[in-house]
C-alpha cells in the first residue's frame, strides 16, 4: 500500500518561525514560555511580534486580514514552500484545526460578525493560496490538530486528494486567559508536566503545519510514514477527564489495532494539570505501554490549544529521526500513582514509531501513530 | 449506510421525517424545548446547566434515539461527526459579557462546539469516534464522506450525524441521522438527506 509520508513541515511560536529553528530550540533546553510583565500572575509562551511583523510584510500580507489569518497564511507558506505539491491544484486540500481562531475580535467589540466565524477565516486563508477546494475546519477543542491528522490520513488512504495541507493554530487572548483562569487551571510558574509540584497549565500560541502525501515526492523526516489514528469520548464529564483514563485508552488501543506495531515512543497530552497527567498516565499503563519512553513538551512551548498536537507531532518527528528523546522541562520529582516511562532529560534514544496523544473538554481524545 | 432515524428541530417544531412529533407557537427556543422536556417527563437534571445550543442538541438526540436499540451495541461502536456554522459564537458572547465582571466557568466550558457532542455521549455512554466540522452551510458531502469514512474504521457500527446551529432564540436548527454501516431502510445519500431537509 502507499505510504502517507510528510513532505513540508512549519512551526511558528515563541521558539522560532521554522520547524528546525523551533528543534533546535527545543534541543538546547529553551522555554518560550516568559513572564509578560513584572506584575504578570503567570508565564505565557507568545510568538515574538516583531519578527512576526517583518514576516507579514516580506509576504506583503493585505492589512484585511487578521492576526490568526496571517499566523496561519505563515506557516502554511513556510511548509509549501520546503515541498513540491501545487496547493492550487484540485488533488490537494487545506484543513485548518482550531479551537476558537479570531475569537479576539470580540474584545474589541462584542458582537456577531461574519469575520469571526471559523469558515470565513478557512476561506481567506485558501484564497490566498489560490487554492481549488473549499478547506475543511476542525474544531474539537484540544484534539483539533491530532483529530485533522487522522481525518488527513483517512481522506488520502481513500485516495481523495493526493495532498492534504494540515495547519492547527491558536491564539492567546485575553477571552482564552480569563476562561482558563476561572477554572483555576493557570499554573502561577511554568507548567511541570507529570510531576509532584505540577499546579496547572500554562498558556500558549502558535501554528504548526505538516504537508500530507501520498505520491511519490521527496519525504521528509526519513520518510516517516502516519500509519494508524482514531478518537474516542470518556462519556464521563464534560469539563473533567475520565478517572480511569478508559476514553484515551480506547482511543491508544482502536490506533495500536490498526498500526499492528508498538510505538516506540510516546508524545504525550502532559498539560501538567492535577486530574490531566493523572488520567494519561492511567491511559498509557491501560494500553500495556508502561515501558514505551513518554514525554510532555507542554513546558516548551505551554499548552497552545488547537495547535498543540500538531506542533508537538513535528518536534517528535524531528526527534524520531534525529534519534533524540526530548526531556520533559521542569520535571522534577515524578508525581502521578501509575508508573510510566516518562522521560525527564533529553538523551539520545533510537525509536523508529511513536503515538502523540491528547485529550480535550467535551471528553475527546485522540492518537495518531507514525513510523519510521 | 441506512439511515435507522432522523431529528430535525426548527423554527417551533420537532418532527421525525415527514412527522411532526412536537409543535408550539413559542418558538423562542428556550421555552419551547424546556416545554418538550417536561410534557416527556425527561429527567436529566444537567439539562438545565446546558447553553442553548447544547440543550437543542440533546432533545434531538433523546427523539433520535427514541425506540432505538442501545443495548444492541458497545460503548465504542457508536461514534458522531457533527458539525455548524456558528461553533459557539452565542455562548462566547455571553462568556464574554461576563468576564467583564466575573469570568463564569459554567459558560466557558460551553465554549467549545464539541460539547454538545460530550454532553450526548455522558447520557448515552457513548464511547466511539469524535469529529466536529465547522462550515459555513450544511454540507452533505461532507458529512456522507466523513460518515463513510468513521464506517472504515473498524470498531464503528452506527454514526450519529448532526447539524445543530443555534444563532438566536428565534434561529435555530437541528437535524440528526441516526446511521448504521450494514442493514435495511432508507440509503444515507445526498438524494435522501436533501429530501428530508425540505420537511
Amino acid at each position: 500500500m502507499q505510504k502517507i509520508t510528510i513532505s513540508g513541515s512549519n512551526i511558528i511560536s515563541s521558539l522560532g518561525f521554522t520547524s528546525e529553528e523551533n528543534f533546535q530550540n527545543v534541543l538546547s533546553g529553551q522555554s518560550g514560555l516568559k513572564f509578560q510583565s513584572k506584575d504578570a500572575p503567570q508565564p505565557l509562551s507568545k510568538i515574538d511580534a516583531e519578527i512576526f511583523q517583518e514576516q507579514i510584510m516580506g509576504l506583503g500580507l493585505s492589512k484585511k486580514l487578521t492576526r490568526f489569518e496571517k499566523l496561519c497564511i505563515l506557516s502554511i507558506n513556510d511548509a509549501v514552500s520546503q515541498s513540491s505539491i501545487d496547493i492550487k491544484s484540485e488533488d490537494c486540500l487545506i484543513i485548518l484545526a482550531t479551537t476558537k481562531g479570531n475569537i479576539g475580535l470580540l474584545e474589541t467589540n462584542n458582537e456577531r460578525s461574519k469575520a469571526i466565524h471559523l469558515w470565513e477565516s478557512a476561506g481567506k486563508i485558501a484564497a490566498y493560496f489560490h487554492a481549488s477546494n473549499k478547506p475543511l475546519v476542525i474544531s474539537n477543542a484540544c484534539v483539533s490538530s491530532v483529530l485533522a491528522q487522522v481525518v488527513a490520513m483517512r481522506m488520502l488512504k481513500s485516495k481523495q486528494y493526493k495532498n492534504i495541507v494540515v495547519c492547527g493554530a491558536d491564539l492567546i487572548s485575553d477571552f482564552i486567559i480569563s476562561g482558563f483562569q476561572s477554572f483555576k487551571a493557570l499554573s502561577p510558574l511554568p507548567c511541570k508536566p507529570f510531576d509532584l509540584n505540577r499546579n496547572g497549565l500554562s498558556l500558549g500560541e502558535g501554528a504548526g503545519t505538516l504537508i500530507f502525501t501520498n505520491e511519490n515526492s521527496k519525504a521528509l523526516f526519513g520518510g516517516a510514514a502516519v500509519l494508524a489514528g482514531a478518537s474516542s469520548n470518556d462519556a464521563n464529564h464534560i469539563s473533567g477527564p475520565s478517572r480511569t483514563g478508559d476514553g484515551l485508552a480506547n482511543a491508544i488501543l482502536s490506533t495500536l489495532n490498526q498500526s499492528k506495531i508498538h510505538p516506540g515512543f510516546i508524545s504525550a497530552h502532559g498539560t501538567a494539570t492535577p486530574y490531566n497527567d493523572e488520567m494519561e498516565a492511567k491511559a498509557i499503563a491501560l494500553s500495556g505501554l508502561q515501558e514505551v519512553p513518554v514525554n510532555s513538551l507542554k513546558s516548551f512551548f505551554g499548552h497552545t490549544l488547537g495547535a498543540a498536537g500538531i506542533i508537538e507531532t513535528i518536534i517528535t518527528l524531528f526527534a524520531m529521526d534525529k534519534s533524540i528523546a526530548i526531556g520533559t522541562l521542569g520535571h522534577e520529582e515524578y508525581g502521578v500513582s501509575e508508573k510510566i516511562n516518562l522521560i525527564s532529560k533529553t538523551v539520545d534514544l533510537q525509536f523508529n514509531s511513536f503515538l502523540k496523544i491528547a485529550s480535550g473538554f467535551g471528553g475527546c481524545n485522540a492518537a495518531i501513530f507514525y513510523s519510521k | 449506510m441506512h439511515i435507522i432515524n432522523y431529528c430535525s428541530i426548527r423554527k417551533g417544531k420537532i418532527a421525525n421525517a415527514e412527522r411532526v412529533l412536537f409543535s408550539s407557537d413559542e418558538y423562542q427556543l428556550s421555552s419551547f424545548l424546556k416545554s418538550y422536556y417536561k410534557i416527556n417527563k425527561i429527567s436529566y437534571p444537567k439539562f438545565y446547566k446546558m447553553d442553548a445550543q447544547c440543550k437543542l442538541a440533546f432533545i434531538a438526540s433523546e427523539v433520535l434515539f427514541t425506540d432505538f436499540d442501545r443495548e444492541k451495541y458497545k460503548d465504542e461502536e457508536i461514534a458522531m461527526v457533527f458539525a455548524n456554522s456558528e461553533s459557539t459564537l452565542s455562548t462566547d458572547m455571553d462568556y464574554w459579557e461576563s468576564a467583564q465582571t466575573i469570568a463564569s466557568p459554567a459558560l466557558f466550558v460551553y465554549t467549545l462546539p464539541n460539547i454538545m457532542m460530550g454532553e450526548i455521549a455522558i447520557r448515552n455512554k457513548i464511547k466511539g469516534e469524535n469529529l466536529f466540522f465547522i462550515a459555513e452551510d450544511f454540507d452533505s458531502n461532507l458529512l456522507l464522506q466523513q460518515t463513510e469514512l468513521l464506517f472504515q474504521n473498524n470498531p464503528t457500527k452506527i454514526v450519529i450525524v448532526g447539524w445543530v446551529n443555534y444563532e438566536s432564540e428565534e434561529r435555530y436548527l437541528a437535524r440528526l441521522f441516526l446511521i448504521t454501516k450494514t442493514g435495511d431502510g432508507m440509503l444515507f445519500n445526498k438524494e435522501n438527506i436533501e429530501k428530508l431537509n425540505k420537511d
